[in-house]
């Protein structure tokens, strides 16, 4: 896409006045990076000099609609040589290489200053009305013997509450007087009741007579002034002090030798008394006190925004009036989009005859959800002291488009002066869920059942060493669990038929069970040092005697060619059972 | 039938291990038509149905801040400061709980510079946000566990083993540390308690008695630190580092 370049040139105040001085600007507008801007030769002009040959440069960048826009501004200062119509011959720019012509410019200069409409970008209104023009002031006539006075020219002794007026002081010196390099004003004077703005003098200077004396006329002093209470106010007297030689040769002192030394002076202006009204009521609501004659601009640098991106928003307020105590409109934004306080720039023109400027506001909106969203109207309410009413400026909402999703957002931005949005999820848990480290019971069982466990092991351990290293010990435990495995043995014997297997198991089982019990070898013994050896371990005579009988029945079934009978059999397990659990 | 049981047996043992409480799943149910309330700037509703999760005794850093929240848009200071502090125990270092602490408490009328706090209490909290007081718990039992069965490998093999002594040495003094840190935080939880001023405007006193000597005016929000309780009267510390007496009835217990 090409780039769009556009140069303009304007001048202010037109018109204008001899002593005044003009601003000429020239604005480079492009749609794209501006790039080197060059001036091949200052503008020239007719009827006018120029006080200032190299041109003050401002920059700016502005974002519309997601487009960048740039801007250069050059402005020089001219200063009116006669009265009638000048001109401002057409200058050549240089943009990236290509020359722009800017057309010429003419400028009425008048023999007096002008008043409001001259320099009210609003003059043109057809609803504009004219403020009275100003009181002539007389009463500060030249004091007797002093070559030299003070006048202070308001533009209006009756205004509203907080509307702009202005005063120019200006000395006039008597043709043929001069005034020495430390004339100065004195520190003294004041407005209260006002808020005041000092505007620049410039370099003018006209000629006058008055009652047929020719005065030199000198602005010493322009300020503007809003009134911040109802009420008359009284504006200080403004002095001024320094000394003054008569150059003439007229001036001769009683020897009739011209007396060209430097005297001194002190000369003071009549105050200024202005009357101030209270502004009428009701008052619309987005009223905030401004006063003046104001427009509004309002840019969006874009409409389609990603949520958790920023979205800026420009709000510009510019005109006549109190510029700096221009509040930001409020808005009611949607809850899911979050404000920051507006940035602000002032921009003031202190170089025309009245104070006039701009206030912008820049918002900064971040979106925490996706959607179609209305960002509310801009209003903005000022009262118009020449239409003698309050006038409504609105910027119509504008919806805007938030796409994407709010994930990973949540972290990194929240709004300044309000609380984050709500939590989806978090980590839940019944609350008497993790209470078992605050119960004593807990504690102690920790603390005993690792002694209680500790302790079986190391008892089992050492019975497990006992019964490796004991063997008499050893074959007690397992005494009693080998009979009852060989008994069981010949029980399956003693129901297959097989006498002879089930009595040869039967003396095993009784055998094995006395022999591992105490420790006796008892293969190979006879039947009276067995019992001799189960007399030692003190066994009773009784069961000595059953033991013996059983050991000789079996010993007798198994030699006999004879089948015991089944109840016999029966008979001999069970006695042999009772042995070893009788001494289990 | 078998997949029946199956899907059962899976749910109990979810619920068991605690993925799957089934109170917490209906109160998240409701937590979410709390939320829904909130967005329709139905406050009061979505309190409400904030307030019986709670009732089931649930705890839930999201379910406090969105009660903080709802309070604070009600413009109950007092009760939102109450709960994001609730939500910031749970959560310690969430930075939407924390900005919004930090947003309802510049609302407050209380201007009381803080103390700052000492770098080991700074650590603590630190430590006791990265593990949690369960966590201390837990991890301490999985130590003394393991140095349990270490010892019982000692008993059972009698013989000494350089792994298993290096282990112990360890593991004995973790298991000390994280058990004994457990019982630490419980302990500060329970005893060293914080409470929110609730009413909008109230008085630190000198004594504990209703004509007592006014120490300094306090307004809702102002978080201070129970130190002692004697009957219908707390002694607390302020932020600053004043201490006085103050009513139970004034006082919302974090």
């Amino acid at each position: 896409m090409a780039q769009r370049i556009s140069v303009e040139a304007t001048v202010l105040p037109n018109p204008t006045s001899i002593g005044e001085v003009l601003s000429f600007n020239v604005e480079v507008k492009t749609s794209g990076e501006v790039g080197y801007v060059g001036v091949n030769n200052p503008p020239e002009a007719d009827k006018m000099v120029l006080i200032q040959s190299i041109p003050q440069e401002s920059r700016s960048q502005m974002s519309i609609n997601g487009r960048i826009e740039q801007s250069v501004n050059l402005t020089w200062r001219f200063q009116p040589t006669e009265v009638g119509i000048a001109t401002i011959q057409s200058v050549s720019i240089t943009v990236g290489g290509v020359s722009y012509r800017t057309a010429p410019i003419r400028v009425r200069v008048l023999e007096t200053a002008p008043i409001d409409p001259n320099t009210n970008p609003f003059a043109g209104s057809p609803s504009y009305i004219p403020p009275p023009p100003p009181p002539v002031y007389r009463d500060a006539a030249p004091s007797k013997g002093t070559p030299m006075f003070i006048r202070a020219v308001p533009s209006a002794t009756q205004v509203y509450q907080g509307q702009q007026m202005y005063i120019t002081y200006y000395m006039y010196i008597k043709q043929g007087v001069n005034v020495s390099n430390n004339t100065r004003i004195s520190d003294s004077w004041d407005a209260e009741g006002f808020w005041r703005v000092e505007l620049d003098k410039g370099s003018n200077a006209g000629y006058e007579t008055l009652d047929g004396v020719r005065y030199k006329k000198v602005a010493i002093k322009r300020v503007v002034v809003f009134p911040t209470r109802t009420g008359t106010l009284t504006i200080d007297p403004l002095q001024v002090e320094g000394e003054y030689q008569i150059a003439i040769l007229d001036a001769l002192d009683s020897f009739g030798v011209p007396d060209l030394s430097f005297k001194p002076f002190k000369i003071r202006s009549s105050p200024v008394q202005v009357r101030a009204n209270p502004l009428p009521t009701p008052a619309p609501h987005s009223f905030t006190g401004s006063v003046g004659r104001f427009k509004l601009e309002v840019w969006y640098d874009k409409k389609e925004v990603r949520v958790g991106d920023a979205l800026q928003v420009k709000v510009k307020i510019s005109g006549i009036g109190n510029i700096k105590a221009l509040k930001a409109p409020t808005l009611e934004l949607p809850t899911v989009i979050e404000s920051n306080e507006p940035i602000e720039q002032i921009r003031l023109d202190k170089s025309g005859s009245q104070l006039y400027g701009s206030k912008t506001f820049v918002y900064t909106f971040i979106p925490k959800a996706n959607g179609r969203y209305d960002i509310p109207a801009f209003n903005f309410a000022f009262f118009d002291a020449g239409l003698r009413s309050y006038q409504n400026l609105t910027y119509p909402a504008q919806q805007i488009n938030v796409t994407g999703s709010a994930t990973g957002f949540a972290n990194t931005t929240f709004p300044l002066n309000d609380v984050a949005p709500l939590m989806e999820k978090g980590a839940w848990r019944s609350a008497n869920a993790s209470d078992l480290h605050l119960r004593w019971g807990f504690w102690s069982i920790l603390c005993l059942f690792p002694l209680l466990l500790w302790g079986g092991l190391w008892r089992l351990r050492r019975f497990q060493t006992k019964l490796e290293t004991n063997v008499a010990f050893a074959r007690e435990r397992k005494a009693e669990p080998a009979a009852h495995k060989q008994l069981k043995k010949a029980k399956q014997l003693l129901h297959s038929g097989n006498g002879k297997g089930f009595y040869e198991e039967l003396s095993k089982a009784v055998l094995g069970f006395y022999g591992n019990k105490f420790n006796i070898l008892e293969k190979g013994l006879t039947r009276v040092e067995l019992d001799q050896a189960l007399a030692a371990q003190r066994v009773t005579p009784a069961v000595r005697q059953k033991l013996l009988q059983l050991l000789q029945e079996a010993d007798a079934a198994r030699f006999s060619p004879i089948q015991p009978s089944v109840a016999q059999m029966q008979n001999a397990l069970q006695q042999a059972a009772a042995l070893i659990e009788n001494d289990a | 039938m078998m997949p029946k049981l199956f899907c059962k047996i899976l749910f109990f043992g979810a619920c068991f291990l605690g993925l799957m409480n089934p109170t917490i799943v209906a109160q998240q149910l409701r937590f979410e038509a709390g939320n829904r309330a909130y967005q329709q700037r139905d406050f009061a509703k979505a309190l409400q149905e904030y307030h019986q999760i709670a009732a089931q005794g649930i705890k839930s850093d999201a379910l406090f801040y969105n009660m903080g929240n709802a309070y604070f848009r009600r413009g109950q200071l007092g009760a939102a400061i109450l709960y994001y502090e609730k939500a910031r125990q749970l959560n310690p270092y969430d930075s939407r709980i924390a900005h919004s602490l930090e947003v309802a408490r510049s609302k407050s009328k209380n201007q009381i510079p803080e103390v700052p706090e000492a770098f080991w209490t700074t650590a603590w909290r630190y430590l006791l946000w990265f593990f949690t007081l369960e966590g201390f718990f837990w991890i301490g039992i999985g130590l003394y566990i393991l140095v349990f069965l270490l010892i019982a490998h000692w008993i059972w093999f009698t013989q000494p083993t350089p792994w298993r002594r290096r282990t112990l040495m360890v593991l004995i003094p973790l298991t000390v540390v994280f058990l004994g840190a457990s019982i630490f935080a419980a302990y500060k939880e329970n005893v060293h308690q914080f409470a929110v001023v609730q009413p909008q405007k109230t008085e630190i006193l000198a004594t504990p008695v209703s004509d007592g000597q006014s120490l300094r005016v306090l307004y809702e929000g102002l978080t201070v630190k129970i130190l002692h309780r004697e009957g219908a009267w707390f002694r607390v510390k302020l932020p600053n580092g004043l201490e006085g007496w103050m009513q139970k009835r004034d006082l919302a217990v974090i």
